[in-house]
């Protein structure tokens, strides 16, 4: 399973870099079109905030399934069992929200089928669908996360890496 | 039955104490409410992408991305012989340069915990080496990295101005002047410092003109990227978000044609790092947008307003009770999820008092940045002690003693709202 997760980002790693060049040559190109030769391609906007859409939701994906989405790590004391139990209840919670962002995010991918962007006309389906497609990975990270909680909350030992001691930087503020 | 707030005040506090990620908290929290309410759930995600559904935010990957290929690409060492050649001549030189440096840094990266890891690894050796004591030079690059959120670009900005509705380049341009006093008020304390512990010169004196122009020429090519992002917004050609992406694509050329210090083949890692990390940003912006929007479904920033107004309609007041209420919150929070959770509610009531949302914002962001250094959750002072190697209990005093000059900065911009709308006025005084 872990072995699974690792192919994942080595999959999606490449996927994210391509999209993310996408927008940064696609944006860079347009404001010379638009500043050197007064063209104009809102569809260039468009594809590119696409782009960034997807980056997004995928993104989520991998800090899910790294651990760095932002926590307040009030219990970081405690070991074993107990950790194992908090750990728990935490991966249930977000269990729930992905899970419901799977149903909905469907739902609401399939109701823009119909509704087309207003510069390129392709159907809004091809941003929103990745919201699902986001969710179901998450879902699956989650899952795993619950199995080792359990695994921990049995035997009071992590099973797979073992914890980290290093502390944790972030870059986003 | 609770009130449907009640219930997302609450359960959003405890999913966010019991560990649960800000983003996921944001998130859980606002569909309970939803489902409670008996509205419908598509709700939630429709909210969440009109969120993240905008070109403006675009000018966040191009930020991240610059500062990552610059900082990846070694420019640090480059701008660190101008800022000797400027001031390294005063008592104390070394902790100058660092204030110095820390300032051109914060115009290259838009994060101050990026900052903080770079200004470290650059000075805290050589700074223990001259004889500096290395609880002081840790403080001092925590408290320098604090620019960087202030002083364009900068990431907390953008998600700002998403966040409250305000015009993204008035609040960076509006950075400018904020920034660079809180940059000479650290230099002032060095010199405190300096004369008290007897700090040494780095060289005898002044090295003269010639010195400074080839330090400039040095550091021309990494100093272009704060110049391209003002000058681009200031000559009204460019949006924030296209000047981020010309900024973006000349921090590539600058790293891989001009100076070689980085090669094709490490762009596919470093694209693919930029993407988790503004993707967590942005997922949790996703959050707060549902969550914003249940607050004003329920009325909450008239509720706020009105009760507030019923006291005081000062706007001097007010100003007060932010920047304290902002301390306060940075003490326990993080920058983003307190600006994602609580500017909703201080927007409408400053705007309804009458200080200019360009002023309250870049005030926000300014004790939003300091409070990253204040425990138990300050990630720029616990990344300078990550980078040092030395543990946050033993700065705590000086740490809290050293963060005086900026706060006295920031009560400074606090009441004299010409020191934020100074620049913008004079410079982009359509966006205002």
């Amino acid at each position: 399973m872990q072995r699974l997760f690792d192919r994942l980002e080595r999959w999606l790693g490449p996927v994210l870099a391509a999209l993310l060049a996408f927008i940064t040559i696609g944006v860079f190109i347009q404001v010379v079109l638009r500043y050197v030769f007064a063209m104009s391609f809102l569809w260039g906007e468009e594809l590119s905030l696409f782009a960034f859409i997807w980056c997004i939701f995928l993104g989520t994906a991998i800090c899910s399934s790294r651990h760095t989405h932002f926590s307040f790590d009030m219990f970081y004391a405690l070991r074993g069992r107990a950790a194992g139990v908090q750990r728990l209840i935490v991966d249930l919670c977000v269990l729930a929200v992905t899970v419901v962002i799977v149903i909905t995010g469907w739902q609401f991918s399939t109701l823009s089928l119909a509704r087309l962007s207003p510069a390129l006309g392709i159907t809004l389906f091809v941003p929103t669908i990745v919201i699902p497609v986001s969710g179901v990975l998450m879902t699956l990270v989650c899952l795993m996360d619950i199995v080792r909680d359990c695994y921990q909350i049995a035997t009071g030992e992590r099973p797979g890496a073992a914890p980290s001691t290093q502390p944790r930087i972030d870059f986003s503020a | 039955m609770t009130h449907p707030l009640t219930l997302l005040l609450v359960s959003m506090s405890v999913f966010m104490i019991i560990g649960v990620p800000v983003s996921f908290s944001l998130i859980l929290c606002s569909l309970l409410v939803i489902w409670v309410a008996d509205l419908p759930l598509t709700v939630a995600v429709q909210q969440m992408f009109t969120g993240v559904n905008a070109f403006t935010l675009l000018a966040l990957p191009f930020f991240f991305l610059a500062g990552n290929v610059m900082t990846e690409g070694g420019i640090s060492e480059r701008l660190v012989k101008l800022a000797m050649a400027l001031v390294g001549h005063l008592r104390g030189g070394l902790a100058h340069v660092n204030v110095v440096v820390g300032m051109f840094l914060s115009g290259i990266s838009g994060s101050s915990t990026a900052d903080a890891a770079a200004i470290g690894s650059i000075f805290h050796r050589a700074m223990v080496r001259r004889g500096y004591d290395e609880n002081f030079a840790v403080c001092l690059t925590a408290c320098t990295a604090t620019m960087g959120a202030v002083i364009p670009p900068s990431i907390l900005v953008v998600i700002y101005g998403a966040t409250a509705g305000v015009s993204i380049g008035a609040l960076l341009i509006g950075g400018i002047l904020p920034g660079v006093l809180m940059g000479l008020s650290l230099m002032v304390q060095s010199h405190f410092f300096a004369l008290k512990f007897d700090f040494p010169r780095e060289h005898p004196r002044f090295l003269g003109l010639t010195a400074i122009w080839d330090g400039i020429r040095t550091a021309a090519w990494p100093l272009g990227v704060p110049v391209i992002i003002v000058v681009g917004m200031v000559g009204g050609v460019f949006t924030p978000t296209e000047s981020a992406s010309i900024a973006a694509v000349y921090s590539l050329f600058v790293t891989l044609v001009v100076f070689r210090s980085l090669r094709l083949g490490q762009l596919r890692k470093l694209f693919a790092e930029t993407t988790i990390q503004f993707s967590q940003v942005l997922f949790c912006l996703g959050g707060a947008s549902i969550f914003g929007w249940l607050l004003a479904f329920y009325q909450v920033p008239d509720m706020v307003t009105s009760f507030i107004v019923g006291f005081t309609r000062d706007p001097i007041a007010i100003m007060v009770l932010i920047v304290v209420a902002n301390v306060l919150l940075g003490t326990f929070m993080d920058a983003l999820p307190a600006i994602l959770i609580f500017v909703p509610i201080i927007h409408p009531l400053a705007v309804a008092v009458g200080i200019h949302p360009v002023h309250l914002g870049v005030i926000v962001v300014m004790t939003q940045s300091f409070g990253l250094l204040t425990p138990p959750l300050g990630m720029v002072a616990m990344t300078a002690c990550a980078v040092a190697g030395v543990p946050m209990m033993k700065i705590q005093m000086l740490l809290h003693l050293m963060m005086i000059p900026l706060l006295i900065v920031i009560v400074l911009c606090a009441l004299a709202p010409w020191t934020v709308l100074l620049l913008p006025k004079l410079l982009v005084p359509n966006w205002l």
